[in-house]
């Protein structure tokens, strides 16, 4: 964009550009600045006094626990505070029945589900706390998996554990914000049932995933998250506050080690639509409701704002109003919702799907949770971004 | 890596050239003047308190605005706001592109600065065929003066603020 260009971009917005007195600012900024930079200085010197009397009290307990642990007899005192690992004691009868059929640990149906509650029943976990400081609320349950295990989820999504695998999982999925998985260490394979209500989340020890698609699989061992995208699309993202995230396509593997993502294996093309052009409809009707539904509010208004600047977007924001309206034109001619069928596929001009408008990328972050929508950013041009897929 | 901040006269500066545009960032998310306001202040605050301590490996430009958008997603995130509505803005704080956004903001700044040093006249009518719209004989109607004297004013602020731009652009990259 050359400086013309860049320059009557910017007057369109200078209206809305607030300029406070900034030497009014500065003033301020300094009173402030001072006055906890005194205060900052009692304190330190109350935490100096305070300090002292700490050390104080602790070389005192010290001393205490020393003469206590002199007078103890007939207790083994010197014994070190190993956690022994929780595990789950399987009935013999069963063990053996499984260990005599070859399949103790590639069973697809374990022959002890290993839950929650029944890891409570053996006594296994005395609380809820768990080692690293996680803490189990009300709604939720802690696995630890010595089998393979597939946990069902009221929903229909399957989580299938390896052995040795530990997670925090909500009880139920059904009627949940989001269905949120801790993965505190060991593998799994999630296949997600689709909801657009509830997003599907994992979170690892420093990242995090977020389904777009359905069949994935997520190893932890420490800090590193591995992600094998099996089938349809995840977001897969770092927890610290970097813009740090990655989509894998089918096939991709990626692995963060806590710093930065690795692309391990590159999935196939077949799944990057090849044509553009191309915008499948996935199912029909809306579940969106226009006054109920305050997102779609916020969507409208977006749209109105994006639409005053009449630019290439146009097309692409008049598109995706008539789908929040439940109808889409196909070269002129409206189509009703009643018309979709499962796998309609709409033809749009190229050009509508490609904008250098600034106000793109918002609307796309929040169409991402109004409908399903997946895009990624192209080369075409500096803030251009493809859409790959819409529907809803 | 460098100790930039740790010089009165230089925060002062520092303070001075971005608390504008910074401030109207946050408010571009947040859409509430008096908390970007704070958000932006505290930051400064922030930086302020460890000023002989921090170093800089990236530009000023990118460290402030980390260290803001830090503030801006604890605000949004200790907010009462609906649940929907903070994931949206947290969603939106964390794109790619967002310092962009914030470099269209020092540009905004800079180009009201340079509104401000034009002559009054010249800035009217400027501005009102730049952001009113109105056309070069509207203008001239309007204010009782040639059609002549109207591109000239135009081409004399445009050209000033292509100069600045440029300035602008070699000093923030």
């Amino acid at each position: 964009m050359n400086s013309d260009q860049r320059l009557l971009r910017e007057l369109e917005h200078i209206k809305s550009f607030k300029s406070f007195d900034v030497d009014q600012e500065w003033e301020q900024f300094l009173t402030i600045a001072e006055s906890s930079e005194s205060s900052k200085n009692e304190s330190d010197n109350i935490r100096r006094l305070s300090w002292r009397a700490i050390m104080a009290v602790a070389a005192s307990v010290i001393i205490l626990v020393g003469l206590f642990s002199l007078f103890r007899t007939g207790e083994n005192v010197s014994q070190p505070q190993i956690l022994v690992e929780e595990k789950v004691v399987i009935p013999e009868t069963e063990l053996a029945a499984v260990e005599a059929a070859g399949q103790n640990d590639v069973t697809d149906e374990p022959p002890y589900p290993i839950t929650a509650a029944s890891v409570t029943e053996q006594n296994a976990i005395v609380s809820n706390e768990i080692p690293g400081g996680l803490t189990v609320k009300d709604h939720e349950q802690f696995l630890h998996t010595v089998t393979k295990y597939d946990l069902k989820m009221d929903d229909g999504t399957v989580i299938a554990f390896e052995p040795g695998s530990e997670a925090i999982v909500l009880k139920k999925f059904e009627g949940a914000e989001e269905r949120s998985v801790r993965m505190i260490s060991g593998s799994a394979i999630f296949d997600v049932e689709s909801n657009d209500r509830a997003p599907f989340k994992i979170y690892t020890e420093n990242a995090g995933i977020k389904v777009l698609g359905t069949v994935f699989r997520v190893d932890t061992k420490m800090s590193n998250t591995r992600v094998e995208n099996i089938e349809g699309q995840v977001m897969f993202y770092a927890l610290s506050m970097t813009d740090d995230y990655k989509v894998l396509n089918q096939g991709d593997i990626v692995e963060y080690d806590g710093k930065q993502f690795a692309l391990l294996q590159e999935g196939g093309p077949d799944f990057v639509a090849k044509n553009v052009s191309e915008l499948t409809i996935k199912s029909a009707p809306s579940k969106l409701n226009i006054p109920d539904n305050p997102k779609l509010m916020n969507l409208q208004e977006l749209h109105e704002r994006v639409e005053r600047h009449n630019y290439t977007m146009k097309g692409l924001s008049s598109l995706l109003k008539q789908f929040a309206k439940n109808k889409v034109i196909v070269d002129s001619k409206e189509v009703l919702k009643q018309d979709f069928t499962n796998e309609q596929t709409l033809f749009i001009p190229v050009d509508y799907l490609y904008s250098d408008n600034e106000n793109l990328l918002p609307l796309l972050v929040f169409l991402d949770d109004v409908i399903d929508i997946s895009y990624v950013k192209s080369d075409k041009c500096e803030n251009c971004y493809q859409i790959l897929s819409l529907g809803y | 890596m460098s100790k930039i901040f740790n010089s009165n006269e230089t925060f002062e500066g520092i303070f001075k050239q971005y608390f504008n545009p910074l401030v109207n960032f946050v408010n571009s998310h947040i859409n509430n003047w008096e908390d970007s306001r704070e958000i932006v202040q505290n930051s400064f605050m922030k930086i302020w308190r460890s000023k002989d301590k921090v170093e800089i490996n990236t530009s000023v430009k990118a460290y402030l605005y980390q260290t803001t958008r830090n503030g801006m997603i604890d605000f949004i995130r200790s907010s009462k706001k609906d649940a929907t509505i903070k994931e949206t803005l947290l969603h939106q704080s964390q794109n790619f592109r967002e310092e962009e956004r914030l470099d269209s903001m020092i540009i905004r700044d800079e180009i009201n600065k340079a509104l401000a040093r034009l002559k009054p006249k010249n800035k009217r009518i400027f501005e009102l065929s730049k952001m009113e719209g109105l056309t070069h004989k509207e203008i001239a109607a309007h204010l009782n003066i040639s059609v002549r004297s109207v591109e000239d004013n135009i081409n004399r602020a445009t050209n000033l603020l292509k100069e600045m731009l440029e300035e602008t652009s070699n000093i923030y990259g």
